[in-house]
């Protein structure tokens, strides 16, 4: 990978993980809002769609970012640990 | 007694704890419960047990001092609760897959989550349409004999009444010999098969056969396989490599993962419920198919933060995919090795044992009244009869299937 790629990927994964979290508080405020903080009333398939959107848009947008990552195993992407496996053996 | 009741929305951290501690292990990686079934790698069961262990004793101790829980141990129905049993053990040992593991799956991004979901949601379908008849009726009412746990039966909300010329703090003296059975066996039980020590010893130890950190490598392979890269200072090669790193912090804080979900589950039956995942897929099906059908009725009306619970497991497992352990393998295209290597890397064929797998393991589910969750961690750990029932009828069915499948 070259230096400006891998720096690219840096940023876009800081970018997403400011995502996640802004989604997560989103996601809490949206529950305790739809449901109006209440503790027994069974709830409702509005109340949980308005809160599961939320993971749905965050999956998609990570695949998007992460699956321009290189395919790794133990944290080396895989071809570079495959040779490193080669030269011990 | 001391009581309390949680606003739904907090469901969703409950989750998360649970979610992002058992993405940690590993759970959600379909490979670790093929070869808990093929009884390869017992990390699951040491620890549940150890979690169990911490968790049972402060559960009765604090209700033996007035706190009030939210009990709920299942009926102990023995023919629809033995049976959902088999068949959630066969389901498992196919798919690799529990009710909670999906939605931890799904937050990792691993594909063949979606299709073990798609069969989930029509096992309970089929479940909604069985319960109504008379076959489902039998199932559920044959051999009933209510709410029991070891020493008490669940008698209304809060209240688990002792047997008679028992109390609750007999009841605590119960939970503490209970755990003293259970630690035994997070104990003694090796984690991996030809192995020596349990992860408990491994720590206590700090030795390690060959054989052993073979398998801790192979384990942290396929953990990682199409994850992201990190770098070998991170947290993620930390908890991914902890066999090969030389802090005993983070050695410990895998065992102690066990600790943190089972207080999670006390905490949660105080402030709600009990912890379970199979419901939400029940209450789907429900709304979106079958909202006149008898059983749809009933989950409705019982319905409680199960569903933002789910949602939170989902965000804490994709939180500690991405976060900590970097195993986020964006939907690529991904086999668990036990099975690419008894059925080859065929996606459709991968499809057709997700989707077969989560149909028989929702579907006994939802027979027997809870799954993985709602029996074996809450249900075992109010020591109630159908857990473990439930608990010894999955392990038979699942080691039994594993045999056969992956010989």
């Amino acid at each position: 990978m070259t230096e400006q790629r891998e720096r690219n990927l840096e940023r876009m994964d800081r970018a997403f993980k400011v995502l996640f979290i802004v989604g997560f508080i989103l996601e809490l405020v949206v529950a305790a809002l739809v449901t109006g903080n209440t503790a027994t009333k069974p709830l409702t398939a509005q109340q949980v769609a308005a809160v599961g959107i939320i993971p749905v848009i965050l999956l998609v947008s990570a695949t998007v970012v992460y699956e321009q990552f290189p395919y790794s195993v133990l944290g080396k992407p895989k071809e570079e640990k495959q040779k490193e496996v080669k030269a011990r053996s | 007694m001391i009581t309390f009741t949680a606003p739904m929305w907090v469901g969703i951290l409950i989750g998360f704890v649970i979610g992002a501690a058992a993405e940690a292990w590993g759970i959600a990686n379909p490979e670790t419960l093929i070869r808990l079934a093929k009884w390869e790698d017992r990390l699951f069961v040491i620890c549940i047990a150890l979690g169990l262990a911490i968790s049972t004793p402060v559960l009765f101790g604090l209700y033996a001092l007035g706190i009030g829980f939210h009990f709920s141990p299942k009926p102990l129905y023995l023919v629809g609760v033995g049976l959902g049993g088999v068949l959630f053990g066969a389901g498992l040992a196919i798919a690799g897959y529990f009710p909670g593991s999906i939605w931890m799956a799904l937050g990792e991004g691993r594909r063949d989550a979606i299709y073990a979901l798609l069969g989930a949601l029509l096992g309970a379908a089929s479940w909604t349409a069985l319960f109504q008849t008379s076959a489902g009726q039998w199932l559920v009412k044959t051999l009933n004999f209510g709410s029991l746990v070891i020493g008490g039966k669940h008698v209304s909300a809060f209240v688990i009444q002792p047997f008679s010329g028992l109390t609750p703090v007999d009841l605590f003296g119960i939970s503490l010999v209970y755990a003293i059975g259970l630690f035994l066996v997070a104990y003694y039980l090796p984690r991996y098969k030809g192995g020596t020590r349990s992860c408990i010893r491994e720590n206590i130890e700090r030795r390690n056969t060959p054989l052993e950190i073979q398998k801790h490598l192979d384990t942290a392979i396929y953990l990682t396989d199409g994850a992201l890269p990190y770098s070998q200072t991170s947290l993620a090669k930390k908890v991914n490599e902890y066999y090969a790193t030389e802090s005993n912090v983070t050695r410990w804080f895998m065992v102690s993962v066990a600790g943190i979900v089972g207080l999670t589950v006390v905490l949660e039956m105080f402030l709600h419920q009990i912890f379970g995942e199979s419901t939400t897929y029940s209450w789907i099906v429900g709304q979106l198919f079958m909202p006149s059908f008898t059983y749809s009725q009933i989950v409705f009306k019982g319905i409680g933060w199960e569903p933002f619970s789910d949602i939170g497991t989902l965000m804490g497992a994709f939180f500690s995919a991405v976060f900590i352990t970097r195993r986020f393998t964006s939907f690529r295209n991904i086999i668990p090795p036990s099975w690419a290597s008894r059925f080859g890397s065929n996606q459709a064929l991968r499809f057709v044992g997700s989707f077969v797998g989560g149909y028989l393991m929702l579907f006994g589910a939802r027979m027997a009244g809870g799954c993985a969750s709602g029996h074996i961690l809450s249900g075992d750990m109010q020591m109630a009869l159908s857990g473990l029932e439930f608990t010894a009828a999955v392990f038979a069915a699942m080691i039994i299937t594993a045999k056969v499948m992956y010989k």
